[in-house]
This record gives structure tokens, C-alpha cells and sequence, in this order.
């Protein structure tokens, strides 16, 4: 196997390749990244951790064909540092990979290509195309309230549901819910809702970088997403999404719109003074939301901000990290949250026409 | 939508392919059959009725997609089958049965009713067989889905009946049938009765942890240990018991490949291998081993009770059970704690008495050594004098006296206060923006409620007069104390200001409750629902909010909002399994802090977290504020002193 290819062009595959292929896998092979020539001019580079798998066709001039799989890591370095423009990558006995560039020689060794993990193939998959910035908004809006305990890997991920028009995303880690919805023509036509889980959704936005448009497609037990030259192949987890509907308040009997960025300043400073397991304490009475907290081992903040609500009085206690990572994620000026009682979800939106929903379980502080 | 019919009789030649034998030997095999072929149907829920052992009923009822009326009778002739159709789809078999022989055998040794409704049907299909008869086929209002009666099991075949055993003996086949089902099924819900009596009820499981804790009690798995581990196509999940369980038998060890149980001594050995001189050699350890490996990579079609399998790489399946057993054994909790209770450790607690001597009874386990041996570490060739333990007591008690008279500056305090922490006066100060409209607000609250505040003054404090050097083996503190070394276990002293801290919220109804969103419901025992009921107040001053949720269900409503380590309901179902231990009639009190201390313990720093000079400090400074006199949580000692004198001496000086 020989190639010639343009510094450039190997770098933008073994980028993401060396992000993917898993150091710390028990199986040695996962490290590495899969070179193979495909005919006269294409060059296939691979990398996978069996849940997320990348293939690249890069462009490249081929004068003898064949496969290697070298550690991705230290080829990306190598190939960044290379002085020349152009590389030559070539084959030797033993699976040694010979790399030229200007006047610079390296050998690294390689493995056999035979024994790297087969990976989804996009081209059997049949794509349709989306708007990327859509789909990065949507990843970015429910990416933060993804469940991280890996005992409960039903949540450890974001649910996806998409009609081919619109698409939705949720998720939750028990605690609170976000939910995001936005047209979405190209998108997958899915008769169920799919998890795509959280370190594919990583991968994803970092294809999806610097793009306008992107392919999508869902092809059980995988999400496949293509941006020009490279694909990405994310195994789905598959388990069942709860009943998310069913949390999300239908009509609270107390509603209240806020200022975004002065409640989200004004939370900032409660959280410095509540522990890591304490709450903040929001105090709504007419005319006025009181933000209040307080850490024995510190002292307390209070605060007032005015507000437009009319209703009778209602403390509730909240975790901060929450609510400022939902606000955090909106772009109104005012929110609104309605409110049950004191120990029911509080339901938070933006106000405008922005279809996003955040439930926030209150603390008992 | 209309069902069709799906049931072929498989051609002569694939028939001769299929391992031949007795299909139905036992009761067990029986249900084993029946559940199997609900499984196959797609049901979600399947029942088991047993009755004398099963020798006088079984019956099983499914929610599957159940069969048409040609279907219905064709299933019961031999070599009838949905599942196959050519020699190659054996390879790879996607489904329990293949082979079109269970029914039929079944049937003839039996009185089996088979009544079954497909979606689409009005009305159920019931056909009885008598002694392999086939009798007629009546139309019968039922349920979508299949029931299987087997009735007067081996009445024709005396020669057989002659080898069951009693009917306990049967019985409690059938439930280990049905438990290593539903091990390999956690998705499904399975049901038992013995008797009318449920003998198990597995609702669906999210992991194989979870079931396991189902079919075991949260005692035993509590005591497992999961590990996955994928390679090569080959995925092994394994629950592994700590190896002082290990037995002389391997009934312990559950084999399951592709989601069905087998026998396997090449996969055995691995996984005694796995635990390597952990367990001795003749003895077995406890786990349960799950392998899923590619399509094609395993032939099933090898016993007649499909209780063996052949794979293409048997050594490649052994080593990578070998490895994940091996894996799993090097993470598990258990090896930190045998780890801990070596011999060099336990001679280094027994120079750790100071805050000992303030329990008020004698801990067992570390009784105080005579004085010749404390102090004395595995290397030292002669004991050398402890630190004097009377000298370092002489100093907390002064202390606490000294503290007794100060306004306590604890949790209760009435006051705000003060003491430590960079973070309350630099942090507004460095955001620009905070510092913008806190401006801007004018009346704000940072001021008034912390500068403001009376600072404590400073106390004499043991703990904080250290100098911290830095951290070992991400475990123990080091400090520098007056003419000492001081080692400190970062767990376990967090642990106590952490107990200590809750128990003053928790008298103030001050734990911090985080609600969920969905209520979580976890499978337990009989005994912890008991405790569900009587506990409740305990628990929730502790933070729980749980209810009973029906038969042996628990649902969680809310749970401590300190728990960062472990899964709430991980927390609760060990809470609830020891509270069902200790006696009864024991104070709620004494019931509140074992809750309190095991949160705590799930709450705090852990061996292997790394802690920065900043909360290295913060945790000293803060054990000052422990009560040592306090029960302590979990009994394991806090700190380990070596005077400079001790160590001049080992280096000869
Ligand atoms: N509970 C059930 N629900 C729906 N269909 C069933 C059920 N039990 C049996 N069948 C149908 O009857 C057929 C015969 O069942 P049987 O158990 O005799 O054979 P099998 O499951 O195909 O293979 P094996 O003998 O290896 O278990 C099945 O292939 C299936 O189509
Ligand atoms: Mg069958």
C-alpha cells in the first residue's frame, strides 16, 4: 500500500479519528486508526469505539493498494508537525508504516487492517439533507440536562424524534427535563422516537462544525450523520425513553415572566453562597420574586427582583446549577416559569416563539 | 392489519440436522419450553402457575402476538416451526426455539390445553391434546396472547415419573428455571406461583444489575459487582461476589450465552481463572457471566434441552470472559475493603486510638494493643512506644472543653458564619458582571449577610494547626503536625464531618430533598417493604419520600440532594436491607443515624478522588468542628500519627 496526499486533507480525518479511536479500550486495536486505499484517488480513514465509528474518504493519489491500521494519536501528531505539504504514507513488511514528508522520514508500526472492527458503511444508508445550525441549536438546548449515571443508561442520552418536517429533542436525568422542537425538512421520517446518546452527540457537533447543511439518517441501532468527506456512525441506545409528556405541566395555576439575564446574574450569586447540596429559594409574592439562599458554613444572600406576578404568595426551593444551565440555553429577554405548588415541577419558558421547555423538580431545602 | 399464518413443518433434511434427545425431562423443563416459546411471541408479560411441583399444573400465559387457528394446530404436530426454515438460519438463530419439538413433546406426555388469540382474531383458538391426540378445536373468548395448561405432566410414563423427586424438590426447579430466564430477559416481566403463592415476580429491569438484585434480594447483589466489557464482538457482563462467598460447588456461577442459560466448563474455568488467587483452587466463585457474541459465532443447536452451545472460537469466547472477570475483580469494592482489613493496616489503626478514646464503649475489631505493639508498622524490627494516645486525648478533650464555652460554631449556630473559604469575598469581585449589578442593585443582599457577619474567633484546633503536605495515593492527607507525621484517610474523615453535619440538619428538618420527575420504582423483599412502612418518618427525615407501591414495589419520590456517588435507589435498597436486619425494636434514633451515616457515606469524597491544597485544608479545618464523641458512621478510623522520634529511629539515627 502507497498513497500520497495532501497535509491538509489528512489532517481534517485524523482529527476526529483521534478523538474517537479509544486509548483506553482493552482491545489494543480500538486505538488505532484505519487507513485503506480505495481505488486510484480515495483514501478511506476510519476510527471507531464501537458506539461512535468515523469514516473518512479522503482525497488522495494511491500507487499501490491496500490497508493499515496505525495508532491514531500518534499519527495525527506526527502528520500536524510533518514540514512539507504533501505525504507519502507507504506499507512496509511487517505492517511498519513509512511516512515522507519533505525531508523528513518516519517509520511507525502498524497492525493488520483485517483485524480492525467492522464499521457501519454510510453508503448503505440513504441520507436526507438538514439544516446543520438547526441540529447543532437542538443538540446544544438538551445536550446539559443528559443523565451522567451510567446505571441508568435510559438516560444517557438524548431522545430523538423526527417526522421528516420537524423534529424533537429531550432529555432528562430525573431531576429536570429539557425539550426542544424545530422544523426540520430532510430530517429522518421515524415512526418512534430514537436515544442518541451523549458522547455520539459530541462527536456529532464536531462534524457539524463550520457546516450550513448536514446529512442525517437513522438506520436501527444507528444514527449516521455525513458531512462532506466525513461520516459519522453512532450506535443508539437502546432502551426506552420515559414518558416524558406526562411531566411536563400541562396548565400550573401561578405563572410569573422574569428578566433572563438579571435572574440568571442574580442566581449566580445565590449559588456561591449555597453548598453543593443546597438549594436557592425563589419567594414569589405580588409584585416580587425574592432569590434567596444559604450555607451554614457561610452565611446567606437575598435578593429581589421585581416582577409582574399577581398571585398569592409561594416559596419554592430550587438547584441553582439547573436553572441557570436552562436559562443558559434560551435567548428571550424574559422567561416565564409557572409554578403548582411548592413541590411540583416548575415549568420554564422562553417568552417568544421559541418551542422550548424546561422542567426543573424543586429542591425541599 | 390481519395476522398470517407463519408455522411450517421443516423438510426431512433440515429435521435430521437437529440435535435429537429428550426435550421434556422435569417439570422445570417444562415451564423452560413454554416461557420460551412466550419470549419468542414477543410478550412482555408472562405468568407461570405451578401447582404439586408441576406435576399436577403449569400453566403459563403470555401477551405475545399468540397464533392463528391453523397455526394453533399445526404448532402441534413435530417439526412445526415459525422460527426456521433452512439448515443455514441455525447458525445464528435469533430466537429461543427452532426446532418445532417442544409442544408436541410436550403433548405427549401430557394433557396440555392450548388456548390462543391473535390481534385480529374475535375470538381465542383451544385445542386440547391428550396422550399426543389431538382432540377438537373449540372457539373461546380470551385475551390476546397464548395460555398453555399442561396438566397430569408424565401419567402415561410411569418410567419417568419414577425419577422426579418430591414436589418441593420439583418446585424449586421450576423457580430456578424461571429466575435464570428472567436473568437473561430483564426486559420482561415474569411472573411465578407455587400454589397460588408468588415465588417471583421480576417486573421489566433497565440492566442486568437491577435483575439481579430482583431475583436475589439486595442483600446478595448487593454484593455484586458489574462489569461490561466488549471485545472483538464479544461482550461480557458479569456480576461478581466478593471471593469470601466463593464456594465448593459451582452452582454459584450462572453461564449465559446469548440470553440463554448454559452449562459450559470451558467458560467456567475462565471465569474461576478471572478471579485468579482470589478463590482457591477447588473452590467457585459466585457470579453470573452474560456473553453476547456476533451472530454466527455460536451453534445452539447442540443439546436437546439447548442447555450446551458450541462456539467457532471457544478460546477467543474464554479469554474474553477471563479478561472481563479479571477487570471486573480489580475494580471491585470488595477487593478496596479485603485490601483494608490486611494485616499491616490493622496493626497501623491500632496507633490511631486518639479519637477512639473518646467512644464510650470499646470498638470491636480494634480492642487498643497493648502498648508494646502500637504504632508498630509490618517493617519496624522492634515496637517502638506509640505516640502517647493519653497525651493527644488530654489535648482534644481541652479542646472541646475550650469549644463548649464558645458559642457552638457548628450548623446551629444562629448566625452566619464567617470561617474559611476564599470564595465569599473574591468571587463577586472577580466576575465583572455580578460586580456590575450588584452595584447597579443597590440593595443587594452580599453585603449585610456575610461581611457583616461577627467572625468566631479562632479556636485552638488540632486539625488545623496541620501543615498540609500533600496527597498518597489520592487517599490519605499528609500532613505535618507538632513533631508528626500525620496521615489522614480522606473518606473517612470526610465521612464524619459530613454524618455530623446531617444529623444537625436533619434534627433542624433542614436535609436538603431533592423531588424527581418520574418517580422511580425499585423491586425489593418482602422484609424492606415492612421496613417501608414502619421507617418512613425515618427516612424522609433522612430525605427519602418513599411509598409502598404494591406487592414488593417501592416507588421514590424524592431523595437526599447530598448523594453524589452512588444512585439514590442504590442507597435506599442497602438502607432498607440493613434496616431489616438490625433488631426492631432498636430506637428511631439509632435507626436515623445508621440512615444518616450511609448517606453521608455516599455523599463525601472517595479513595481515588483527587482533592486540591484548598479542600485538603477546608476538610482539616472543618474536622475541628467533628464531634468524635458522636457515634461515628462506620467505625473505621480516621487518622494515623508517626512521631518524628519514631522515624529518626527506623533510619537509624
Ligand atoms: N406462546 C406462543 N405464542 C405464539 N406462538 C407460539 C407459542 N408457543 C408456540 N408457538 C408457535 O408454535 C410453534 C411450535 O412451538 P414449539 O415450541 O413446539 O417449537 P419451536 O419453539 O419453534 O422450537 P423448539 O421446539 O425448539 O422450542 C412455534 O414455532 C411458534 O410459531
Ligand atoms: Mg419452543
Amino acid at each position: 500500500m502507497e498513497f500520497r496526499i495532501p497535509k491538509a486533507e489528512f489532517v481534517r480525518g485524523l482529527r476526529l479519528a483521534q478523538s474517537i479511536a479509544d486509548r483506553k479500550s482493552t482491545m489494543p486495536m480500538l486505538a488505532n486508526v484505519l487507513l485503506r486505499t480505495q481505488g486510484k484517488d480515495k483514501l478511506l480513514v476510519a476510527a471507531t469505539d464501537l458506539n461512535v465509528s468515523l469514516t473518512a474518504e479522503l482525497k488522495s493519489t494511491n500507487t499501490a493498494e491496500g490497508g493499515l491500521t496505525v495508532n491514531a494519536k500518534a499519527l495525527h501528531d506526527l502528520v500536524v508537525s510533518a514540514p512539507g505539504d504533501t505525504l507519502t504514507l507507504k506499507r512496509t513488511d511487517n505492517h511498519w508504516a513509512e511516512i515522507k514528508s519533505g525531508k523528513v522520514n518516519y517509520r511507525i508500526v502498524g497492525m493488520p487492517d483485517r483485524d480492525f472492527p467492522k464499521v457501519p458503511d454510510p453508503r448503505e444508508v440513504t441520507f436526507g439533507e438538514v439544516d446543520a445550525s438547526v441540529l447543532r441549536e437542538m443538540i446544544d438546548r438538551t445536550l446539559f440536562s443528559v443523565c451522567n449515571d451510567e446505571t441508568r443508561f435510559h438516560l444517557n442520552g438524548v431522545l430523538f424524534e423526527s417526522s421528516g418536517s420537524k423534529a424533537r429533542m429531550v432529555s432528562t436525568d430525573g431531576h429536570r427535563l429539557s425539550k426542544v422542537e424545530r422544523p426540520l425538512p430532510g430530517g429522518p421520517q421515524l415512526s418512534a422516537g430514537v436515544i442518541i446518546p451523549k458522547k455520539g452527540l459530541l462527536e456529532i457537533k464536531r462534524v457539524l462544525e463550520g457546516a450550513t447543511t448536514a446529512k442525517l439518517a437513522v438506520k436501527t441501532p444507528h444514527v449516521f450523520l455525513q458531512n462532506e468527506e466525513l461520516s459519522l456512525a453512532v450506535k443508539l441506545i437502546d432502551a426506552q425513553f420515559p414518558p416524558y409528556e406526562q411531566v411536563i405541566p400541562k396548565d400550573p395555576k401561578r405563572s410569573v415572566v422574569i428578566d433572563r439575564a438579571l435572574l440568571v446574574e442574580s442566581l449566580k450569586r445565590a449559588q456561591l453562597m449555597s453548598s453543593e447540596t443546597r438549594g436557592v429559594k425563589l419567594s414569589l409574592a405580588a409584585g416580587t420574586l425574592t432569590i434567596a439562599s444559604d450555607n451554614p458554613d457561610l452565611g446567606e444572600v437575598r435578593e429581589e427582583i421585581d416582577s409582574d406576578y399577581a398571585g398569592d404568595a409561594i416559596a419554592i426551593g430550587f438547584n441553582p446549577k439547573y436553572v441557570i444551565e436552562l436559562l443558559g440555553q434560551m435567548t428571550s429577554d424574559q422567561v416565564s416559569l409557572s409554578l403548582g405548588g411548592e413541590l411540583d415541577p416548575g415549568l420554564w419558558r422562553p417568552l417568544g416563539a421559541d418551542d422550548y421547555v424546561g422542567v426543573i423538580m424543586p429542591m425541599r431545602i | 392489519m390481519t395476522v398470517a399464518d407463519v408455522i411450517e413443518v421443516l423438510p426431512d433434511h433440515v429435521v435430521d440436522q437437529i440435535a435429537a434427545g429428550e426435550v421434556v425431562e422435569r417439570p422445570a423443563s417444562v415451564v423452560k419450553e413454554l416461557v420460551e416459546n412466550a419470549l419468542d411471541a414477543g410478550a412482555r408479560l408472562v405468568t407461570i402457575d405451578v401447582i404439586g411441583g408441576g406435576r399436577q399444573l403449569i400453566r403459563v400465559v403470555d401477551d405475545g402476538r399468540g397464533m392463528t387457528p391453523r397455526d394453533a394446530r399445526l404448532a402441534l404436530s413435530r417439526h412445526a416451526t415459525s422460527k426456521l426454515r433452512s439448515v443455514d438460519d441455525l447458525w445464528g438463530i435469533g430466537t429461543m426455539g427452532f426446532r418445532g419439538e417442544a409442544l408436541p413433546s410436550i403433548a405427549s406426555v401430557a394433557r396440555l390445553t392450548l388456548t390462543t388469540r391473535t390481534a385480529d382474531a374475535l375470538a381465542a383458538t383451544r385445542i386440547v391434546v391428550e396422550g399426543g391426540r389431538v382432540g377438537e378445536v373449540t372457539e373461546v373468548g380470551a385475551p390476546v396472547g397464548t395460555t398453555i395448561e399442561v396438566a397430569d405432566l408424565f401419567a402415561n410414563v410411569p418410567a419417568r415419573l419414577k425419577f422426579l423427586k418430591g414436589d418441593a424438590t420439583e418446585a424449586s426447579h421450576v423457580t430456578d428455571a424461571v429466575s435464570r430466564l428472567a436473568m437473561a430477559h430483564p426486559e420482561i416481566h415474569l411472573r411465578l406461583r407455587h400454589a397460588g403463592r408468588v415465588a417471583l415476580d421480576a417486573p421489566p429491569a433497565p440492566s442486568a444489575i437491577e435483575r439481579a438484585r430482583q431475583l436475589l434480594g439486595p442483600r446478595l447483589a448487593g454484593r455484586l459487582h458489574p462489569v461490561t466489557v466488549e471485545d472483538g464482538g464479544i461482550r461480557v457482563t458479569a456480576l461478581l461476589a466478593a471471593p469470601e462467598l466463593a464456594q465448593s460447588t459451582a452452582r454459584g456461577v450462572q453461564l449465559y450465552v446469548g440470553r440463554r442459560a448454559v452449562r459450559d466448563r470451558g467458560l467456567l474455568h475462565a471465569v474461576a481463572m478471572g478471579y485468579g488467587e482470589l478463590v482457591p483452587r477447588g473452590r467457585y466463585p459466585v457470579a453470573i457471566v452474560l456473553v453476547d457474541v456476533p451472530a454466527g459465532a455460536v451453534d445452539v443447536n447442540v443439546h436437546p434441552q439447548k442447555l450446551e452451545v458450541r462456539f467457532s472460537d471457544a478460546a477467543a469466547v474464554a479469554t474474553a470472559v477471563r479478561h472481563a472477570v479479571r477487570r471486573g475483580v480489580a475494580g471491585a469494592p470488595w477487593l478496596a475493603e479485603a485490601a483494608s482489613a490486611a494485616p499491616v493496616q490493622v496493626r497501623a489503626i491500632s496507633s490511631m486510638a486518639p479519637p477512639r478514646t473518646y467512644s464510650a464503649e470499646p470498638v470491636g475489631g480494634y480492642a487498643r494493643t497493648p502498648p508494646s505493639s502500637q504504632g508498630a508498622f509490618d517493617l519496624a524490627p522492634a515496637a517502638a512506644p506509640a505516640p502517647s494516645a493519653d497525651a493527644w486525648a488530654e489535648r482534644m478533650r481541652a479542646q472541646i472543653a475550650a469549644r463548649a464555652q464558645t458559642p457552638r460554631a457548628a450548623a446551629m449556630a444562629p448566625e452566619p458564619r464567617a470561617r474559611a473559604l476564599p470564595i465569599v469575598d473574591s468571587a463577586p469581585v472577580d466576575d465583572p458582571d455580578d460586580g456590575a449589578i450588584a452595584a447597579g442593585q443597590g440593595d443587594l443582599g452580599l453585603g449585610t449577610g456575610i461581611g457583616l457577619a461577627p467572625a468566631p474567633a479562632p479556636m485552638p484546633a488540632f486539625f488545623a494547626t496541620l501543615r498540609y503536605l500533600g496527597q498518597l495515593d489520592r487517599t490519605y492527607l499528609v500532613c505535618e503536625g507538632d513533631g508528626e507525621l500525620v496521615l489522614i484517610d480522606q473518606h473517612a474523615a470526610h465521612e464524619r464531618v459530613e454524618f455530623q453535619r446531617l444529623r444537625e440538619r436533619s434534627a433542624a428538618h433542614e436535609v436538603p430533598v431533592q423531588r424527581l420527575l418520574f418517580p422511580t420504582t425499585i423491586e425489593v423483599d418482602a422484609a424492606s417493604i415492612a421496613i417501608v412502612a414502619d421507617a418512613a418518618d425515618v427516612l424522609a427525615a433522612a430525605g427519602f419520600e418513599v411509598e409502598p407501591f404494591g406487592g414488593t414495589s417501592v416507588a421514590i419520590k424524592a431523595v437526599p440532594a447530598g448523594l453524589r456517588h452512588t444512585e439514590p435507589a442504590a442507597v435506599l435498597r442497602q438502607l432498607l436491607g440493613e434496616l431489616a436486619e438490625v433488631d426492631g425494636s432498636r430506637a428511631v434514633e439509632a435507626h436515623l443515624d445508621h440512615v444518616l451515616a450511609t448517606i453521608a457515606c455516599h455523599s463525601v469524597v472517595r479513595a481515588g478522588d483527587v482533592l486540591d491544597g484548598h479542600e485538603a485544608e477546608a476538610l482539616l479545618r472543618a474536622m475541628d468542628g467533628v464531634d468524635f464523641r458522636a457515634h461515628c458512621p462506620h467505625g473505621r478510623p480516621v487518622l494515623l500519627r508517626l512521631p518524628v522520634g519514631e522515624l529518626a529511629r527506623r533510619f537509624g539515627r
